[in-house]
């Protein structure tokens, strides 16, 4: 039997929970939501139509990022209060991880899958993953133009079958020219906790540790003291 | 009542484990502080998104920490005190949702507590101080002069029209080449200075009312500097000298005509109180000591490890809440706002420019 496992992501704008048990797996999505606010009553509200055995689930899993940075560190802050709290273990999963997931579902071969956002400022968080969810190459940061070069000394380009997440369309017109066929896989409706939370359920805690994952420097202006 | 305080509003990742009850004082039974000041030092200033990611990293060890060194349980706490604001509002969110997700978990009332209450609180918590008394916060953000009521009254006399006195601290520190954090600096090569061989302006002195100014002063040391360039290390220690002393008697002047406006609302043995992480300065202490002798104030100030941020001037500051029946519902504690900005005087709440 699987272990109760509640997922959270706040990586951006929509904020998504999930749990999956011997019940069965249930999500609830918020595409207005206030990270800040709102993740807590969702938690709250999904544990309670859960109806887990003690009320509380036998692990925490989170999204770590990329994403903006401030929604990435509520979920993430939030997801380690309530791992403490309740004394169970922390997994920490990347977005393009969860994207990747996500688009499992409708991949009809065994071929990787490539995760992108659009990191805005003309790059790219991309990140590709075997069939099995076995990361090809890592989540990394790159601007569109050196995309090919990027990926190509590492994963034949052609071999790709599924893109998911904001930046597929701009992956698809940069490798296009090198071989790329792969489809563009539309998000879920669920959010990412959903395709998160059974995959928490089986992994292991100590592969996936929990720390966020930002792809880019802080911006490293100083607030105080000048103004 | 045991509380567990949380905060993160700054560059201070910090947990502690507090006991007993109201007036106080209470007792620590733990206090973990994991301050960022190295990472910040090459930039001269707290960067909000470095600040905001070693929160994020470190807020759970430092608080299972805490737990561990007062050798209590969750399930011994009365409730989870924590920074709601004001502060940098990316490590407010960190320790505010870690919080959320704590109390939640454990089913414990959760305090959301004004970072600027925890500060003005403090000396209940070391020496259990009566409602209502005078207090002086000093501290990188803020320069006010309140009267603290209650654990959520609070009426503000004065506060700085530019810069706060910490600020203006970090800034001479900055000019003069000193480093960073700037007050200590300031405060050590101010020892070996000689504060009359440079002449500072004091503004806002001769006006009526109770506010400061410091940004006129922060402008005269640099100007100061220019004339003396290049500037050995003796001027530097007597320009810090001459800075110091121009802050001092500005406090003690604005400190001095508050507590001649207040006194008779004290009662008969009036207190004033000095917090914040200015208030670590030996010489400003020594002088505000003799202000509040000459009014016929007690001085009460918190050692300096409590005016820096701290995780045990929080969970002090939820205790008082908790003990004065101001906790919240569980719905409602779930939804509680970070917020950048939160006058302790609700009365400022919303005025443009106050960001306390
Ligand atoms: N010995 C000292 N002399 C003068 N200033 C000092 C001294 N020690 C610390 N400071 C100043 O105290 C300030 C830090 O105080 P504190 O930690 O209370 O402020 P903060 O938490 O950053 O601001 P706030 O509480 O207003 O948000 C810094 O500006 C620092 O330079
Ligand atoms: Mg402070």
């Amino acid at each position: 039997m699987i272990p109760s496992t509640l997922a959270i992501d706040s990586a951006f704008g929509a904020l998504s929970v999930a749990v999956a048990s011997a019940r069965g797996t249930m999500s609830r999505i918020r595409a207005d939501g206030r990270a800040a606010e709102d993740l807590g009553p969702m938690v709250r509200d999904i544990l309670a139509e859960a109806g887990l055995h003690g009320h509380r689930p036998e692990r925490v899993a989170v999204t770590l990022g990329p994403g903006g940075f401030t929604s990435l560190r509520a979920g993430l802050a939030l997801a380690k209060g309530l791992a403490m709290g309740w004394g169970v273990p922390l997994l920490g999963f990347t977005t393009l991880f969860a994207l990747a997931a996500d688009a499992r579902r409708e991949a009809t071969e065994n071929k990787p899958i490539a995760a992108a956002i659009d990191a805005k400022r003309g790059e790219v968080f991309v990140a590709i993953f075997g069939p099995d969810l076995g990361v090809l190459v890592a989540p990394l940061v790159t601007p569109v133009q050196d995309l090919a070069v990027a990926l190509r000394a590492r994963v034949a380009i052609e071999s790709i079958q599924t893109i998911a997440g904001t930046g597929a369309g701009m992956v698809v017109e940069a490798l296009r020219p090198f071989g790329l066929t792969a489809q563009v896989c539309a998000p879920g409706e669920a959010g990412l906790a959903l395709p998160l939370v059974n995959l928490a359920a089986k992994a292991d805690p100590a592969a996936f540790p929990a720390n966020a994952v930002y792809l880019r420097p802080a911006d490293a202006r100083p607030m105080a003291p000048t103004q | 009542m045991i509380v567990l305080g949380i905060e993160t509003s700054c560059d201070e990742t910090a947990a502690a484990v507090v006991a007993g009850g109201v007036p106080g004082p209470g007792r620590i039974l733990s206090n973990v502080v994991a301050s960022q000041t190295a990472e910040h030092a090459p930039f001269g200033g707290v960067v909000p998104e470095i600040a905001a990611r070693a929160h994020a990293s470190l807020v759970d060890g430092v608080t299972r920490q805490a737990l561990s060194d007062a050798g209590v349980g969750l399930d011994r706490l009365s409730g989870i005190a924590v920074t709601a604001g004001p502060g940098l509002i990316g490590g407010v969110v960190v320790g505010l949702l870690f919080a959320k997700g704590l109390a939640l978990a454990s089913g414990l009332p959760l305090l959301p507590v004004n970072h600027l209450a925890a500060h003005a609180l403090t000396v209940r918590l070391t020496d259990g101080v009566a409602f209502p008394y005078l207090l002086l916060l000093i501290s990188g953000g803020h320069c006010q002069l309140i009267i603290v009521s209650g654990p959520s009254e609070y009426e503000r006399l004065g506060t700085t029209i530019d810069d706060a006195a910490g600020e203006a601290f970090d800034k001479t520190a900055k000019l003069l080449g000193l480093g960073y954090p700037g007050g200590p600096r300031v405060e050590t090569a101010a020892r070996s200075g000689d504060p009359f061989r440079f002449s500072l302006p004091r503004p806002l002195l001769d006006s009526p009312g109770l506010d400061f100014s410091f940004s006129g002063l922060k402008t005269a040391v640099r100007r100061a500097a220019e004339l003396a360039a290049p500037l050995s290390d003796p001027g530097v220690r007597d320009l810090a000298a001459a800075f110091q002393l121009a802050v001092t008697d500005i406090l003690v002047n604005r400190t001095r005509r508050a507590m001649a406006a207040v006194r008779g609302r004290l009662g008969p043995t009036p207190a004033f109180v000095v917090a914040g992480g200015v208030a670590a300065n030996q010489a400003l202490r020594t002088a505000l000591v003799e202000a509040a002798s000459l009014e016929g104030f007690s001085f009460l100030a918190p050692p300096p490890s409590l005016c820096t941020d701290n995780g045990a001037m929080v969970a002090w500051a939820g205790l008082e809440l908790f003990a004065a029946g101001q906790g919240l519902g569980a719905d409602e504690q779930l939804k509680v706002s970070p917020r950048a900005r939160w006058p302790l005087d609700m009365r400022f709440a919303g005025v443009p420019g106050a960001k306390a």
